[in-house]
């Protein structure tokens, strides 16, 4: 049960770690010292959401398989929890990606 | 780890601070007359964060009457503009800090216990001195009214408008001092809310057999630890600039007033969720008691509301839409806005499910349930609509806000909060309320509300700014204004009458008997007239709805029941403590009887918080020496470890207050850090955001002393070293040598402290705001060494007097994590001041 505790927790972890990623990114690039040029802004986004996504993603894969395997009444409770969190954070990291989908520079 | 096998060496025989003369139900009684104020019982304390948190929701419900009074009519003169702007500014920050979170604290504090089978929470004497700072903290913010200085800036306090330029006199002060007080109270009952949950539920009690407001509020609390932290930051630099002239807000030198927005938001947007959640809960424990069924989709919630938990934190900006921010950043904090709707739908819909499984009984609670959904989701749908930044710019500082944010508090907390009251009103006077009073309190309070908030999205959208003290006639407001007022006074005639039915059912109410709403969690295991403990024996737990699957449980005398600790050989509060997964019993956790430290120790905080106000300071170090007094003589107590007991349950013999990580205390430790490193961060955040938003300001700075700084980097290894040499030391029972490391461990911590310190002596505070925040960074960072040094000569003079026997070690373990933790937030710093220098 340990690790389906885990489980739920990690999903969102990413989600947070993407999250904080992009808005340094996003406040280094388009902030008064302009870290980086727009274009390296949204391809570094861009790749990093790429990352994050295919780890998230597989995060909902193995919730999946998690959820079908052998689990007593309880612990289902806590594999539909971590496999609703896995496809939650899945959803809000692509969300994240966002700003680059929609702009192709910090004021629009 | 200490060796604490069963037949394994024993501490004591006799345990310390036994009461032998009293048998379990006099160890468990409350303190009588005057004495009732050294009580620590959740009960107690639970019921006095509830009472006095009403008190203030009155209050400040008096203040909207006297806003919405003003606003009746256009050109009004009943309020001038500054009284209007006290009145408006208190009737938020009463609701926000000393209702809303004290509320959620005092049904948190009251109930968790009852609900996971616990005796207690595991650190009552921290939930009584927190209510105690919240006390004093709520009297200071609303003693402001007597001196005429109420604050007037708004209850988010915004720069520049507090500083010392543009709000003159002691109002800011009072909000940022009061207030700050007050906070200790959130903070402290994250930490206890997150051990109890975690570590004290009863035998069998597995995390997903936890009832689900458990969950709510164990996220609750982590939302908590790292939500409030950065407004405490915040209020701190903002004092520091009022109080001392540091610029951190100050543009023309280095500062930024959008700093002070970032940081008030950061705990600010989480704050929503963090006052929602327990009215969720609420909803949760209730709506499944009246439809007669489980909660529909036990883990889907769970996974909303960890979710929840964590979106919530990337919200914060969508209150600066307005602010000039990056179109990206906007961008960014649309889509997260919009993405929390996902975690937030899926909790509806479970409540929706629910209902549809039976046929829901409709008492007053359930009334209240229902008036949360439709009120809620209204909210959470213009949530929606603001988190889209075209909307946003348009609906902004506009009343279409008031209406969006009244919707989701009062609909997600208020409505939640009033149901509770009448579903758990037996537990606190045996007696049932009124019925038919309680449906005539929804309806007023129900129509009421939507007649006056739904009003205000129309006023905002046809163009009625925020915070206006009056407004010309014939712009299309008036009408829709004079409906909002009478609706905010049916509201409170709703309010009203449910005071008028809560004394007249404390002496005519039907007596509520044993479980008056067939509900299937604990806290209706006993006749709801109590003893004074809430457990004779602690049960077994096999199902999430135990009063419903466990028949054993409903019939007989539940004192009579079997279950663990039903024995009480050494005449102490106890009670059992759990893996923090599973729910297997570990250990057994020795409670406090009722102590006067507590109060002792607010009390000195507040008289160095007062005195800080009036500038009196030599006045705050008396304040200071009493409250270092009062926790000095709240640690200094024979150890309750290293023995084990009968746990009453099939012959399980059980350590008492085990020494190892899953302690309960050491729970608290993690929960305090955790709180520690949101404030670190929130420092860091600071000087991250000026050197990136300020940079001609931020180059200009002196660098650190590069000598100095490389020391505190050493010195935070060394003090890291020291702490787990004295802890291995002590595991060993050699006492002797594990006083001589704690010596040098505290030693350290001072030298190093003094090391980082010295980098920045070359660094002017006043010049810039980035070399401010440098200093506020060291400021932090020392006050934590000062501790654990104090911490660490407070262990060494027990093993020199002999108050330390063998397996009694928790206060090294606990001291080597925090050690550890403050050499890291040292290391930090020293190594962000090196980077620094080498930048230049």
């Amino acid at each position: 049960m340990n690790t389906l505790v885990f489980h739920v927790a990690r999903p969102v972890t990413l989600w947070a770690l993407h999250f904080i990623t992009v808005y340094a990114l996003i406040s280094g690039g388009c902030g008064p010292r302009a870290l980086m040029t727009p274009d390296m802004l949204r391809v570094t986004i861009s790749l990093v959401t790429l990352g994050a996504g295919i780890i998230a993603l597989w995060f909902v894969i193995a919730a999946q398989r998690r959820r079908r395997g052998d689990l007593n009444d309880m612990e289902i409770a806590l594999a539909n929890a971590a496999w609703w969190s896995a496809v939650i954070s899945l959803v809000a990291i692509l969300f994240n990606a966002m700003p680059v989908a929609l702009l192709t520079s910090c004021t629009g | 780890m200490t060796d604490m096998t069963p037949n394994g060496p024993q501490a004591y025989d006799v345990a310390p601070k036994g009461e032998p003369d009293k048998d379990f139900e006099g160890i468990w009684a409350q303190p009588p007359g005057l004495k009732v104020l050294s009580s620590v019982s959740h009960r107690v304390v639970g019921k006095r964060f509830l009472v006095t948190g009403f008190i203030f929701f009155l209050i400040a419900g008096v203040l909207a009457l006297l806003v919405r009074l003003q606003l009746m009519v256009p050109e009004n003169t009943f309020l001038d503009s500054e009284t209007y702007n006290q009145v408006f500014t208190m009737h938020g920050t009463i609701m926000m800090f000393l209702f809303a979170i004290p509320m959620l604290e005092g049904f948190a504090v009251y109930l968790i216990p009852l609900m996971i089978g616990a005796r207690d929470l595991v650190f009552p004497r921290l939930g009584a001195f927190g209510y105690y700072c919240y006390l004093f903290g709520g009297i200071i913010v609303l003693s402001s009214f007597i001196f005429d200085a109420a604050p007037a800036g708004g209850w988010f306090m915004y720069v520049p408008l507090s500083t010392s330029q543009y709000t003159e006199g002691l109002s800011a002060d009072f909000w940022l001092i009061g207030i700050t007080l007050a906070e200790i109270a959130s903070v402290t009952a994250a930490v206890e809310i997150i051990a109890s949950i975690l570590c004290s539920r009863a035998p069998g009690m597995s995390l997903t057999k936890m009832p689900i407001a458990m969950w709510y509020f164990l996220i609750t609390a982590f939302m908590i630890a790292v939500g409030f932290p950065p407004l405490i930051i915040g209020s701190i630099l903002l004092e520091s600039e009022r109080l001392l002239g540091l610029p951190f807000f100050d543009h023309t030198l280095g500062g930024d007033p959008l700093l002070w927005q970032h940081l008030f938001w950061l705990f600010g947007h989480p704050e929503v969720y963090i006052i929602f959640l327990p009215g969720a809960a609420i909803v949760a424990t209730m709506l499944p008691v009246f439809v007669g069924k489980p909660l529909f989709g036990y883990g889907f919630a769970v996974a909303a509301v960890v979710t929840m938990g964590f979106l919530s934190f990337g919200l914060w900006a969508h209150h600066m839409f307005a602010t000039g921010l990056p179109n990206m950043s906007l961008a960014l904090f649309s889509a997260a806005s919009t993405m929390v709707a996902i975690p937030t739908g899926v909790q509806m819909f479970c409540f929706i499910a629910t209902l549809t499984l039976g046929k829901p009984r409709l008492t007053v609670p359930m009334h209240f349930v229902l008036g949360f959904l439709f009120i809620f989701i209204l909210g959470g749908l213009t949530g929606v609509m603001v988190a889209a930044v075209p909307f946003n710019l348009q609906a902004h500082d506009s009343y279409f806000v008031v209406a969006h944010l009244h919707y989701v508090l009062i609909g997600g907390f208020v409505f939640p909060m009033f149901g509770a009251l009448y579903y758990w009103a037996p537990h606190f006077t045996g007696r049932m309320m009124s019925e038919t009073l309680g449906k005539w309190v929804f309806w007023l309070m129900f129509g009421g509300f939507n007649l006056a908030f739904f009003m205000m999205h129309l006023t905002g959208l046809r163009g009625m700014p925020r915070r206006v003290s009056t407004y010309p006639e014939g712009i299309g407001w008036d009408r829709l204004n004079m409906l909002s007022t009478i609706g905010a006074f049916i509201l409170a005639a709703g309010i009203a009458l449910f005071i008028v039915d809560f004394f007249r059912h404390r002496r005519v109410g039907p007596p509520a008997g044993r479980n008056p709403w067939g509900a299937a969690t604990l806290e209706w295991l006993y006749p709801v007239v109590t003893p004074g403990y809430n457990f004779r024996a602690i049960p077994q737990i096999r199902s999430r709805e135990p009063l419903w699957d466990q028949p054993e449980l409903t019939q007989g005398d539940p004192a009579m029941l079997r279950g663990a600790l039903r024995a009480c050989p050494d005449h102490r509060r106890e009670t059992i403590g759990c893996d923090p997964v599973s729910g297997a019993p570990i250990q057994i956790v020795r409670l406090p009887h009722p102590t006067w430290f507590p109060l002792i120790s607010a009390f000195g905080l507040a008289v160095l918080f007062t005195a800080t106000l009036a500038s009196v300071y030599w006045i705050c170090a008396v304040g200071a020496v009493i409250a270092l007094i009062g926790l000095t003589g709240w640690a200094w107590e024979p150890s309750d470890s290293g023995v084990t007991r009968d746990s009453g349950l099939d012959g399980l013999r059980l350590p008492v207050n085990i020494v190892d990580r899953r302690s309960h205390l050491y729970h608290g430790v993690a929960g305090t850090l955790l709180i520690s490193f949101a404030l670190y961060a929130s420092i860091l955040f600071a000087g991250l955001y000026l050197w990136n938003t300020q940079p001609q300001a931020a180059d200009a700075t002196a660098r650190p002393d590069a000598i100095y700084a490389w020391g505190a980097l050493i010195g935070a290894a060394v003090t890291a070293l020291f702490s787990a040499a004295a802890n291995h030391s002590a595991v060993r029972a050699r006492f002797g040598q594990a006083a001589i490391l704690d010596c040098g461990l505290g030693l350290s911590a001072l030298i190093t402290g003094a090391a980082l310190a010295a980098s920045l002596l070359g660094v002017d505070p006043w010049v810039t705001a980035f070399g401010a925040v440098g200093w506020a960074m060291v400021v932090f960072v020392c006050a934590y060494l000062v501790v654990t040094a104090y911490w660490a000569f407070f262990n060494a003079l027990r093993k020199a007097v002999g108050a330390v026997r063998p397996g009694q070690t928790l206060p090294d373990f606990l001291l080597a994590s925090f050690a550890q933790a403050a050499a890291v937030m040292t290391a930090g710093a020293a190594a962000a001041f090196l980077v620094l220098g080498a930048l230049s």
